[in-house]
């Protein structure tokens, strides 16, 4: 189980277990994506949320092979959770067993003195390692020419030279991995001062004792002198901190500084590979990157590329996906009409026209938009603009206590809260860490789009504003923009209230500019619209059904006289969901809501993309035609015969969900990442009962202070 | 230290924030938290690299090796480098 | 009854008992999985 047992062979029946791990912005992912394609599958790592993405191929022969992504990381002793689970996993310490088989570091061609670093703590682990020399192609352009034998040679391990982006060298890389398997391990390439050796000695023996190989532990003696923080998969040796601390005086007493050790030594030696492998044409200090840079890095040119990226995104979301939605709209309508022709009269056909597919109809049109949303942000994160935002927003995010890396997670608590809470595995700060926890999920996520876009398309007409922005693409804009804003505020208090600290300096790559691997984007594009579609024929099909049944039963008398709509009412307000409705009506009431909208916001705990369904359920229409569940809407009125939707209620409504954490998801893995237990429950209970105060609070503002200006 | 004085000047030493924009620049010492200093050196930011400011912002721009580094006004200052002089352009 | 009310209300004992299943599943499960979440499945 642990180091000490050698490299391991594949057995004839179980796949070759090959783990991936590289620096951030190598083109790892496209990597991985290149290899394996569409067979994903993506979890955790067992005991943290670190997202755990394992995929399969199969060779010609048939023999099968498994690859798990490792999180991108600088070196074996970067500080993030995120980066510590890669070391436990090469060293079978992370607790599920799955010990690689080969490593495939991959390696960035333009950057290779920094990538070499990783690469050459991987290869001291004892497990056989393939290098990829990935973006050759890029590396070729900007004048710098490997020579691979050499490289070969000087690393001893087999290097393959490939572009992901493009598919290129992939199939070698298939063959490198096999073959590697068979090759015994390699070993440290350079010798550390004699004087260093010695000091170090005793440290190696009690790693060694500690249930380590010798490769590993002579690793882990030499980074340790970096680093003084305990790590999980050492814990359980006992004494390491006494032994640790006498290595570091024994260097210290020999006139060395022990900090300096491990960079020296690897460098040192990468500097010579360097020398005998890499050739670099003398090209010019300015590159496209840097002129790229020059206007969106620029002080006013900068936030303006931003928020002119930020207006595309959601015009896009909102106007492009229209002819996509209304096709969708066409085909559900054409099944609906065809599967409810030969049904009787009764409550079968009910079911199906007004359960089924009014409940997941109205859901499933949202599937272009989540689409377009997600392909936005892997081009934002592909080419390298992400890294950059997080730079122009670090001076914005620094005024409110946070690191400009807090703001990749709020970005990605735009697709999704759940990925975003879990990216802040990537800031080492607790306190920051938290504080950013606690504000990711007033970012508008996309299960708030439906909700949005059904409310915006019924209430906001489209008057244009400016070429390309209406006022509908408008108030969207300003959703996002208020959760935003209110995430930055909520942050602020946090970080002057219960996570007082000092913020992270600032240190952050900016990858050069690349364009976007089109199969790369497919790949991830395709992942979340097939989970969008599992969630919509699984959870809220049996959601719907429910949902149509509490709307149906129990039966109450009508009377035949009133015209149709009138009897649905009164079947509705008797029904189980009605009489819940007018329990919770009273809470609601001051919000201008009546029960129906009270029931809605209750279901769409389950996902907030339910509030949508819900209406089409309790309306009995919306599936078939998302212009009728808007007719539908807008003719609705209370018992008074006002309006029960006026364009105030319905912004009301909106900045309710704005705010509210009206998602289970989301405080099960802020239980979690907040530290789990005791700990995780308080911080969820905090983080639901702020965020619901907030909303209520905002919508009562909004509708009070609308009607005082004269608003319906 | 792997990067000597070839050419013996006098030896002057100055943080790193100081240094100003184009400027090419020997890393002397890293004077900073332990967990930045070892991602620092991870990046390539180590005693004997070479780094070039190539902006100066609320951070500071720096190139080590051909990869843009961001830095932060208080991380720059507590790295000393020995000024190089300018980039060639 | 009819028989085509019979078999709706047998779809919606169907769905009420596979979300109830689905949700002691995920309870039970927790502590060495992720949640599901709503649009990724996280």
């Amino acid at each position: 189980m642990t180091a000490t047992a050698g490299p391991e062979r594949p057995t004839a029946t179980e796949p070759l277990r090959v783990a991936i791990i590289g620096n951030p912005n190598t083109g790892k992912t496209t990597l991985f994506n290149a290899l394996t394609g569409l067979r994903q599958r993506v979890g955790n790592f067992a005991g943290v949320t670190v997202e755990r993405v394992e995929g399969a191929f199969r060779m010609p022969d048939g023999r099968r092979v498994a690859v798990l992504d490792l999180p991108g990381s600088y070196s074996l002793s970067a500080g993030s959770p995120d980066e510590r689970i890669a070391l436990e996993v090469l060293l079978d310490r992370d607790g599920q067993h799955w010990r690689p088989h080969v490593v495939l570091v991959v390696v960035d061609a333009c950057h290779l003195e920094r990538n070499l670093f990783l690469a050459s703590q991987v290869c001291e682990l004892g497990l056989p390692v393939v290098i990829a020399l990935n973006q050759f192609d890029m590396a070729a352009e900007q004048g710098i020419t490997i020579d691979v034998p050499e490289l070969i040679h000087a690393i001893g391990v087999p290097v393959v030279p490939t572009v992901a982006s493009r598919g290129e060298g992939i199939e070698p890389l298939k063959k490198a991995l096999f073959t590697a398997a068979e090759l015994p391990p390699p070993a440290r390439r350079f010798t550390l001062p004699p004087e260093i050796e010695a000091s170090l000695a005793p440290l190696v023996t009690h790693l060694e004792r500690g249930g380590l190989a010798r490769g590993p532990a002579e690793m882990e003696a030499l980074r340790l002198l970096g680093v003084r923080r305990g790590e999980k998969h050492l814990a359980h040796i006992p004494d390491l901190a006494r032994e640790l601390d006498a290595a570091r005086d024994a260097i210290r007493a020999v006139g060395h500084t022990p900090e300096r050790e491990e960079s020296e030594a690897r460098y040192g030696w990468i500097g010579e590979v360097m020398q005998r492998t890499v050739r670099r044409r003398a090209a010019g200090t300015e590159t496209t990157s840097d002129r790229v840079d020059a206007v969106v890095l620029h002080r006013l040119g900068g936030p303006l590329v931003f928020l002119a990226i930020m207006a595309l995104v959601f015009q896009a979301v909102f106007s492009w996906a229209a002819p996509m939605q209304d096709a969708i709209e066409a085909v559900i309508h054409w099944l609906g009409a065809l599967v409810a022709a030969p049904l009787p009269e009764g409550d079968l056909k009910s079911l199906v026209v007004d359960g089924v597919f009014a409940g997941v109809g109205s859901v499933l049109v949202f599937l272009p938009q989540i689409a377009i949303l997600f392909a936005f942000i892997g081009v934002l994160e592909q080419s390298g603009y992400m890294a950059r935002a997080a730079f122009l927003m670090d001076r914005v995010m620094r005024r409110v206590g946070l690191h400009g890396k807090s703001f990749i997670p709020m970005l990605s608590g735009y697709a999704c809260a759940v990925p975003g809470i879990m990216a802040t595995r990537t800031i080492d700060d607790q306190q920051e860490r938290l504080a950013t926890i606690m504000v990711v999920p007033l970012m508008s996520c996309s299960a708030r789009l439906p909700v949005y876009t059904l409310l915006i398309a019924t209430f906001v007409p489209a008057l244009p504003l400016l070429p390309g922005l209406d006022l509908q693409g408008a108030t969207m804009l300003a959703m996002y923009l208020l959760g935003t804003v209110a995430a930055l505020a909520v942050a602020a208090l946090f970080r002057k209230t219960l996570l007082r600290g000092p913020v992270r300096p600032m240190l952050l790559e900016l990858p050069a500019y690349r364009w976007p691997s089109p199969q790369s984007l497919w790949v991830s594009v395709w992942q979340r619209c097939l989970l969008f579609l599992r969630r919509a024929g699984t959870v809220i099909l049996a959601l719907s059904i429910v949902l149509w049944a509490l709307a149906t039963y129990p039966k109450t008398a009508v009377d035949p006289s009133l015209p149709v709509e009138a009897q649905h009412e009164q079947q509705l307000a008797h029904s189980a969901l009605g009489g819940f409705g007018h329990a919770i009506e009273p809470a609601v009431r001051p919000l201008g809501y009546d029960w129906k909208i009270g029931v809605s916001i209750v279901a769409s705990f389950a996902a907030r993309e339910v509030f949508v369904s819900t209406m089409g359920t309790i309306y009995g229409v919306g599936a078939e035609d998302d212009a009728a569940l808007q007719d539908r809407l807008r003719r609705e009125t209370r018992a008074d015969g006002a309006p029960a939707y006026t364009p105030l209620v319905a912004v009301g409504l909106m900045v309710f969900y704005v705010f509210a954490l009206m998602c289970m998801s989301t405080i099960a893995v802020t239980i979690r990442e907040a530290g789990g237990g005791r700990l995780g429950w308080k911080w969820a209970g905090i983080q639901f009962a702020y965020m619901l105060a907030l909303a209520y609070g905002a919508a009562w503002l909004t509708v009070t202070a609308g009607r005082a200006l004269g608003f319906a | 230290m792997t990067a000597p004085n070839s050419r013996e000047l006098p030896v002057c030493t100055c943080p790193l924030v100081d240094s100003e924009t184009g400027s090419a620049a020997t890393v002397v010492a890293i004077e900073c938290g332990e967990s930045e200093a070892c991602r620092l050196r991870a990046l390539g930011l180590y005693e004997g690299a070479q780094v070039s400011v190539v902006g100066k912002r609320h951070c500071l721009l720096v190139d080590v090796s051909g990869t843009r580094l961001a830095l932060g006004a208080d991380l720059a200052e507590g790295i000393t480098v020995r000024p190089q002089g300018r980039i060639a352009s | 009854m009819r028989a085509d009310t019979i078999l709706a209300l047998a779809i919606v004992s169907a769905a009420a008992a596979w979300l109830a299943w689905r949700a002691v599943r995920q309870w039970r499960a927790r502590k060495d999985r992720g949640p599901d979440c709503a649009n990724c499945g996280h």
